[in-house]
């Protein structure tokens, strides 16, 4: 690969580390605030004054699954091994589905709404690897025409297929980091990626435009923040993304996201109402931190086969 | 040894830009905050969930072909565009009305003119939704039965008109029509309240 392939990596880690920071800020700490009556002052200002001006919604949520499902559509071009892909996520994803599962058996409230990032990279992953073979554009045009048909068709459609018509509006973020790689390894013309961005935030608006769910929401706004700011981290992301805070969060990226669903809110949900918020929520990012730490430690790296 | 003292001579130019431009803007927000209204006067304030949506806190929805007024973000500018009576003003006015916003459109339906405004309760709200009502009815025009929380007035005749009052929360919500020449009022009205509805709902 070129040179400048080669120096994605602590880009790609500033991005994750990233990510995991503002989907832990906005489900585990704004939504659950809300959600049992709280809203602080310095949550509402960083709305008023950030939020709310820049048109990112969700207090910076979605742009953190935006940017990870841009990673993952990334890292799968690049033509990481399945094996390694699937070590890196599945142990991670199954133990938070085993402690929240356990957490509500005892009582507790673990969050559940974050479930709909797997159900997009998963298919969109096999989509990519089924296409592996095909010339780069052909792959995503595929990628393309298989989401925007499915947006169409789910819009009037029952239940379940109108959810997924949902989740193939955000499928676009993927569609745009496999993009990205393309035209950085050189297998892709700039101009032609272009047009893949321009067809991608085409189905993102047709997606707003007439899903009533993301009325409000401006997602293709998070999304162009989300391009922007991978584009901007890959390149300078390099001294940033060597830090030892960086290479913790984003090498526990996905542990730090499942615990704080599954752990965090459970013991925020309980301890709530006996202890001040703040001994709360210390608990809980203390818990969340520690239950990370052992799930990549004892759980994800022996079978990677890491010392 | 030269370039060592560049080097240094470089990062205390740096610093000392830095601190000009930090006390520049110290000095700059002191001179010139002072006549700016607060946030809050002019916005709704981003709390619980509803707030975690980019839009703004006191949407209206989209009538059509409008004139502009997406200017107006205080009650003061609502005044101004006098089409309330002296009554209507002072029930606002009475329930420290502060951040608005306005529409004025016309379309196939007829002329919409509908406003959001932000009072000081949601109890507020309620109470200036019912006396709005009431000086509607006690200028002629006739309740109509409707089956969300909304407060609908109607008047015929030569220049038939729609009136809507309701609340969401602390902000009330003024929707007005007259219709379009040959328009029949009533599904017209219901037609641009569903509208305003799905935007905000309103408070039972």
């Amino acid at each position: 690969m070129t040179e400048q392939t080669s120096h994605a990596k602590p880009g790609l880690r500033v991005i994750v580390a990233l990510s995991a920071v503002l989907v832990l800020y906005s489900y585990v700490g704004a939504l659950w605030l809300n959600r049992h009556g709280y809203s602080p002052a310095s949550l509402v200002t960083i709305r008023d004054w950030v939020n709310k001006p820049s048109g990112i919604s969700d207090d910076f949520g979605v742009l953190g699954v935006s940017l990870l499902l841009m990673t993952a559509g990334f890292v799968v071009a690049r033509g990481t091994p399945l094996r390694r892909m699937l070590t890196a996520t599945l142990p991670a994803l199954a133990v938070t589905a085993v402690v929240t599962a356990v957490a509500q058996l005892l009582g507790g409230e673990p969050f559940l709404g974050l479930g709909w990032p797997v159900a997009i990279a998963v298919p969109a992953t096999a989509l990519a690897f089924a296409t592996r073979r095909l010339p780069p554009v052909a792959g995503l045009s595929i990628h393309l025409a298989v989401s925007g048909t499915l947006m169409f068709v789910g819009l009037h459609a029952p239940a379940l297929l109108h959810e997924a018509g949902l989740l193939a509006g955000f499928a676009q973020l993927f569609v745009l980091g496999e993009m990205l790689w393309y035209v950085r390894a050189e297998r892709l013309k700039p101009w032609a990626g272009s047009l893949v961005a321009v067809a991608a935030f085409a189905i993102l608006l047709l997606t707003e435009h007439r899903y009533a769910e993301w009325y409000g929401f401006w997602y293709p706004v998070t999304a162009l923040f989300a391009l922007l700011l991978f584009l901007l981290a890959l390149p300078s992301g390099q001294i940033a993304g060597e830090s030892a805070l960086v290479r913790w969060l984003s090498s526990r990226a996905i542990w730090l996201i499942g615990a704080g669903c599954a752990l965090g809110w459970t013991i925020l949900g309980l301890s709530h109402e006996h202890l001040p918020l703040v001994v709360s929520g210390a608990a809980a990012v203390l818990a969340t931190g520690l239950a990370a730490e052992a799930g990549h430690r004892y759980v994800e790296r022996p079978l990677a086969g890491a010392r | 040894m030269s370039t060592e003292r560049k080097s240094r001579a470089s990062t205390v130019a740096a610093l000392a830009l830095v601190a000009v431009l930090v006390i520049g803007c110290v000095v700059a927000y002191q001179r010139l905050s002072g006549p700016l209204l607060p946030l809050d006067y002019r916005s709704l304030s981003a709390v619980g969930e509803e707030g975690r949506m980019a839009r703004d806190g006191l949407a209206l929805a989209d009538f059509g072909d409008s004139s502009s007024y997406a200017y107006v973000r205080e009650f003061d500018q609502i005044v101004d565009m006098k089409f309330l009576s002296g009554k209507e003003v002072a029930v606002f006015e009475d329930a420290d009305a502060t951040a608005a916003r306005a529409a004025v459109a016309s379309g196939p339906q007829g002329r919409v003119v509908a406003v959001v405004v932000k009072l000081a309760s949601a109890e507020a709200a309620q109470n200036a939704v019912d006396e709005l009502d009431q000086i509607q009815v006690d200028a002629g025009m006739h309740r109509v039965p409707s089956p969300s929380p909304v407060r609908r007035v109607e008047i015929g005749g030569r220049s038939p008109d729609g009136r809507a009052h309701y609340a969401h929360g602390r902000l009330l919500i003024r929707v007005d029509l007259a219709p379009a020449h040959g328009v029949p009022l009533g599904p017209a009205f219901t037609e641009t309240i569903n509208r305003q509805l799905k935007e905000l709902s309103a408070d039972d």
